[in-house]
């Protein structure tokens, strides 16, 4: 023991960190780097779990470019990011705003805003599909309290994938608010003070300090959402299931369906891996706009 | 020196904690990989209980949708339990495969060579486990009493002219209908089969109660995507069939097939909700409950849930819709083990006795199934208000054709079925034409069964 105890304190300096870093690179390993690196090896592959991976080459990847659906889900991805992005960070910036005033309850109102962040995704597409439901849905209930015939939200091509953005507003506009909120309050009080004295009024002083101010928040919202954008899966499964027709088929959905409904991993697995680079892409160039700080 | 000695110390418990986790971890997947946590007052592992070393404990995998299921497994299990009490099984509970990815786990498990014992399987999945060579041949067991089992089952249970599975249960698909409603409109369902509703009868209830303003829907169907193959009855009832006699191609570009989804397309678009398509969102149960439709196509498991649940209105049983022939689906489910079981006898008996009459009979009864077998006398005490509902499922499942048994265990069946629910979707929700429907259905099933 005394001899293990020795050993160990004369490299404890060169050791512990790494025992601090452990737990959580093999975690890292364990259930991140290596299914990433398996999911590239079986994208060349036909498997369905059971069996040996059958050698495809390129076959799943020159599928793909044929195959309708996909194509399909990737334009939905996209109407899905370019709905969801920009309105729920303008939402969230005037949120951010009105909350950084002196109002009363203002700690209260950020809680009640962050609060859809934190409920399950699952949880919140089982209640909005049921505020959307034509039979007993809220939705339709009010707007026929006011002479307006509803629709069919989730089962019309047009209006599921609006239905699904809106409920998406309704828990991203949230955490916009707080990384914006954070952003204002880093504004020094000073800069507002002198746009004062040079006889600015709100809006150039919203122009010309805040916004200025807070491009790298911004930047660090818009990259997140993309990305969130183009991983949502848990609100199309519970809401519409990628219907009617494939008007909200996601490609992560699309990959869900492929890989674990149909059994088919090697396809499921390159759809994985164009959407990992399609990341990768939004992660890079997140990291050319964070470098511009200077 | 003190603190040298403390610096130790933690030093050291950092060591110690940084190992507990490492191995924490590695331990993880292994007793998390039977998937539900034991309940309370269950066997546990033998591993960890470790009360005889003598016994040998088997693993089951098994899911429960109705209560009375549950209680059934749970009973059979102790009385299996009673009869060999050297095997111990460790019966494991989990979510349905309709809510979670059963086979998935399944399939991972016995990949990693970490499978259960034995495991429940429906009919349309055993090709697609039996062709990769994951279940153990039981032929030896059930080959004897082949005679004394539903045929239609053993088909499906038979991959290359050996059994796979025990064929445990079946259960299939018939009308229930609003009672107050088909009072009120004078109309008395048929009582026989023979007399069953025609399609273009079927259809005249559905618009009368939409007429009358009764209910919002004529018709209701319990299928959603992963169960699309609820449709195939009424191909058969019209004499057509997804896939040739051979099993090598696709039939669907045929009059008779069109003529179904121009049927199916109908009924649809005029007396069935728009969230009651393949991917819709609509609880079916909830519509049927609440007299919001008036005819609902679904299995016998749901008729526990009428009784407690229908409070407003009458209802009750009655055919499937017919056209040329009279057709249902076939439902239900298999018990298998897994090629690699580490217990190949034990499960050998589980499952023999799991198709023992008595065993079967006590089994069914409380979940409300059929039998897997022909040879066990009725009366059968199916534990309802009123069992004699039970017995147009039974004469309905007579109607099973073999074909179907056939068509649904093929090995590409899930993505058979994924075709069928994504051509039903657009022939729905999208107007694309019966003609075009079956065209596309019929490339793909082409496409798939040469194995691309």
């Amino acid at each position: 023991m005394s001899s293990l105890a020795s050993w160990y304190q004369k490299r404890a300096i060169k050791i512990a960190p790494y025992l601090f870093i452990a737990p959580n690179i093999i975690l890292f390993l364990v259930f991140m780097i290596i299914p990433i690196l398996f999911t590239f090896y079986i994208s060349f592959h036909k498997w369905t779990i059971l069996g040996k991976p059958e050698f495809t080459g390129l076959e799943n990847y020159v599928d793909m470019f044929t195959d309708k659906v996909f194509w399909i889900s990737l334009w939905n991805t996209v109407y899905y990011t370019v709905g969801t992005v920009p309105l729920s960070m303008a939402l969230g910036l005037a949120g951010a705003i009105l909350l950084n005033r002196k109002i009363p309850l203002r700690a209260l109102f950020r809680g009640i805003f962050f609060a859809p962040v934190v409920v399950s995704l699952v949880a919140t597409g089982l209640i909005w599909a049921w505020m959307f439901n034509p039979n007993y849905g809220l939705f339709n209930h009010m707007l026929s309290s006011f002479g307006i015939e509803g629709v069919n939200w989730l089962s019309s091509s047009t209006w599921a994938m609006p239905a699904v953005i809106i409920t998406t507003l309704w828990v991203r506009i949230g955490y916009c608010l707080v990384i914006y909120l954070a952003g204002l309050q880093a504004i020094p009080e000073s800069l507002y003070e002198a746009a004062e004295i040079d006889g600015a009024n709100g809006w150039q002083k919203f122009c010309y300090v805040t916004l200025p101010m807070l491009k790298h928040t911004t930047v660090f919202v818009l990259v997140i959402s993309v990305i969130y954008g183009f991983m949502v899966f848990d609100l199309v499964y519970t809401m519409t299931n990628g219907g009617p027709g494939f008007s909200t088929t996601v490609i992560v959905q699309y990959i869900y369906q492929k890989a674990f409904v149909e059994g088919d991993m090697g396809y499921g697995s390159a759809l994985g891996t164009i959407l990992f680079l399609i990341m990768m892409g939004f992660t890079a160039l997140q990291l050319r706009l964070g470098r511009e700080k200077a | 020196m003190k603190k040298s000695i403390r610096k130790m110390m933690y030093g050291g418990i950092t060591a110690i904690l940084a190992m507990f986790m490492v191995v924490g971890c590695a331990a993880t997947p292994e007793s998390n990989s039977s998937s539900a946590p034991v309940k309370e007052g269950e066997q546990k592992p033998a591993a960890t209980g470790g009360e005889s070393q003598a016994k040998e404990t088997i693993e089951f995998v098994y899911w429960a949708a109705a209560g009375g299921e549950e209680e059934g497994f749970k009973s059979v299990v102790a009385d299996f339990e009673a009869k060999y009490p050297d095997i111990k099984v460790n019966a494991q509970q989990v979510p349905p495969p309709s809510k979670g990815d059963y086979y998935t786990k399944i399939q991972t498990r016995i990949a990693g060579d970490d499978a259960p014992d034995v495991f429940r399987v429906q009919y349309q999945k055993i090709g697609e486990f039996a062709s990769q060579e994951a279940l153990l041949d039981v032929t030896d067991v059930f080959a004897p009493e082949k005679d004394q089992y539903n045929s239609s089952l053993i088909t499906a249970v038979t991959y290359n002219d050996k059994i796979f599975g025990l064929p445990h249960h079946t259960d299939t698909l018939a009308v229930f209908y609003n009672k107050t409603y088909l009072d009120k409109l004078g109309i008395k369902p048929p009582e026989k089969m023979e007399e069953a509703w025609t399609w273009e009868e079927f259809l005249d209830v559905a618009k009368k109660l939409q007429d009358e303003k009764l209910a919002t829907y004529g018709v209701a169907f319990n299928w959603k995507d992963t169960s699309a193959y609820r449709s195939l009855p009424f191909f058969f009832q019209n004499g057509a069939s997804l896939i040739s006699d051979d099993l090598q191609q696709g039939n669907v570009q045929t009059p008779e097939a069109i003529e179904t989804f121009t049927f199916l397309q109908d009924m649809f678009n005029n007396y069935m909700s728009q969230g009651n398509s393949m991917k819709g969102s609509d609880d079916v149960n909830l519509l049927f409950t609440t007299g919001k439709a008036g005819l609902l196509i679904s299995g016998n498991w749901m008729i526990p849930k009428w009784e407690e649940e229908m409070k407003d209105y009458e209802w009750g049983v009655t055919y499937m819709p017919m056209k040329k022939s009279s057709a249902s689906d076939l439902g239900g489910n298999a018990l298998a083990a897994p090629v690699n079981t580490k217990h190949p006898e034990a499960a050998k008996k589980f499952l023999a006795f799991m198709g023992e009459k008595e065993t079967m009979k006590k089994f069914i009864e409380m979940g409300l199934f059929l039998p897997g077998r022909t040879d066990i006398e009725g009366p059968f005490n199916y534990m309802v208000k009123e069992p004699a509902l039970l017995d147009k499922f039974i004469e309905q499942s007579t109607t099973v054709p073999e074909a179907m048994a056939k068509t649904v265990t093929l090995t590409q069946f899930a993505k058979i079925n994924q075709s069928l629910a994504d051509g039903l979707e657009g022939l729905f929700m999208q107007g694309i034409s019966p003609e075009d429907t079956a065209k596309t259905l019929n490339e793909q099933i082409n496409q798939i069964l040469s194995g691309k």
